[in-house]
């Protein structure tokens, strides 16, 4: 291995010069558009392997979540143990399919009674390769050729407010989840007072309501929805439902907890809302 | 030749894909492997610097054609820390023993946290767009959890490719 005098090893510039040159090149040639067509066809190609990526995960996932019950359970029903360890792996596959039928039939359900347009799809990725804010983020195999773009609000089962589009690029759409803390809403408390907000994520848990007069009465348990003030987003969109209220009479506004009415670690599928 | 191209690149594909789609989805803070990072050290300890440099860069390029970041973050991140792997494995590492491994794991996984959040953050003030860094213990649990599952994942490679391979083994030359 080749040293120089200060016992550093020894740099060839031509391969230095010709590997930034190959990296200058290529982030140029994003920027021109040039790559577009080859980038599209690689995450074409590739979605179906995320999706089933994916699906493999979620199946891992709920395996891991039905263990760590049934071994609870087992503790206190010793004589079922047996028993129910070897249905498990049996129930979670008919348990999956089961819920991905369900949520397909809420959406459809939800959808039908409705006249807004919506694109359905697979979600292909949690969070993206940002691992240090988990269930903040999802990415879905949608993007700008479907129609999709930042702003517009995406559903769960029964048509709860998720979240919305933040980024899209071609095939690939960004969703900050409706708890994420840079994702806002335009919020309305289902009560008497019709309580107008902004309802905003909450260190990745839940969502709060800031800012709210005084003067206005809200309840635990009282439902919040979209107020319809954003462009593209209708008004009485389900988005939570009150699970705290934080009044000091000192203070000048209070401020309200929303609880989510949907798991977000369940979400394999989701609907995104198109403009009408 | 054009058959370990292609293998490579097959291979940098199902890579990104586990770590996009798989390990994001997993339970229990599992998702906080980076698979992509542990394969890069294999790579700079096994296939040499130039090899890792180009998988650097088409890893660093598949990973920014499916991320949100600014084009370019994944590919000079990763070419960076194929870069200081390399001179670290000149410099310092004369051997290539399990220790090598790990302290090139921290070594890379806090060099990568620190140059993907720093352009992160960069790209959401350069756009004038709100990003929340929460510096609590959330954070730094989940910064730590990563480098320990890193480190771990590096450990067991390790010694399953020991188990494949003589290439990592000490050699001893015994005078007769």
């Amino acid at each position: 291995m080749p040293f120089n005098l200060n016992g550093m090893p020894k740099i060839n510039p031509i391969k230095i010069i010709f590997f930034v040159a190959a990296i200058v090149l290529l982030i140029f040639l994003h920027y021109v558009k040039i790559l577009a067509p080859v980038e599209n066809m690689l995450v074409k190609i590739t979605s179906p392997i995320f999706s089933g990526f994916y699906l493999a995960s979620s199946y891992l996932r709920h395996t891991y979540d039905e263990q760590a019950g049934k071994i609870n359970l087992a503790e206190e029903n010793e004589i079922l143990r047996d028993q129910v360890n070897n249905l498990i792996n049996e129930n979670v596959k008919l348990k999956l399919l089961e819920e991905e039928n369900e949520i397909l039939r809420d959406q459809l359900g939800f959808f039908s009674g409705h006249n807004d347009k919506y694109l359905i799809s697979d979600v292909i990725s949690r969070s993206g390769f940002d691992s240090s804010r988990p269930n903040q983020t999802l990415l879905i195999g949608k993007g700008e050729r479907d129609g999709l773009r930042p702003g517009l609000v995406v559903l769960g089962g029964q048509g709860i407010v998720i979240g919305k589009i933040i980024s899209t690029k071609e095939n690939l759409s960004e969703i900050c989840l409706s708890i994420n803390p840079e994702c806002k809403l335009a919020a309305t408390i289902q009560n008497e007072d019709k309580t107008s907000g902004i309802a905003q994520g909450d260190l990745g848990l839940t969502i709060k309501m800031n800012f709210i007069p005084q003067t206005k009465k809200m309840a635990e348990g009282d439902i919040v929805i979209t107020s319809g003030l954003e462009q593209n987003i209708p008004r009485g969109l389900v988005i939570g439902s009150v699970s705290q209220v934080n009044k000091e009479n000192n203070e000048l506004w209070q401020s309200a907890i929303i609880e989510p009415l949907i798991d977000f670690n369940d979400l394999t599928i989701v609907s995104v809302l198109l403009p009408s | 030749m054009y058959g370990k191209i292609i293998f490579t690149i097959l291979f940098t594909v199902f890579l990104v894909a586990t770590q996009l789609s798989f390990i994001s989805g997993l339970p229990a803070g599992f998702s906080n492997v980076n698979l992509i990072l542990v394969s890069l050290i294999f790579i700079s300890v096994i296939g040499g610097s130039k090899f890792s440099v180009w998988w650097a860069i088409g890893a660093g390029l598949f990973m920014d054609i499916l991320s949100f970041l600014s084009f370019g973050t994944y590919l000079l991140s990763l070419v960076a820390i194929a870069l200081l792997i390399d001179f670290s494995l000149k410099k310092w590492f004369t051997n290539r023993s399990l220790y090598t491994f790990l302290a090139l794991t921290i070594l890379a996984t806090v060099s990568y946290s620190i140059l993907i959040k720093l352009s992160s953050y960069l790209m959401h003030f350069l756009s004038g767009s709100g990003f929340i860094l929460i510096l609590n213990e959330k954070f730094w649990t989940n910064e730590l959890s990563q480098l320990v599952l890193n480190l771990l994942s590096v450990a067991v490679i390790f010694y399953f490719f020991n188990l494949l391979s003589i290439k990592l083994k000490p050699v001893f030359l015994i005078k007769k």
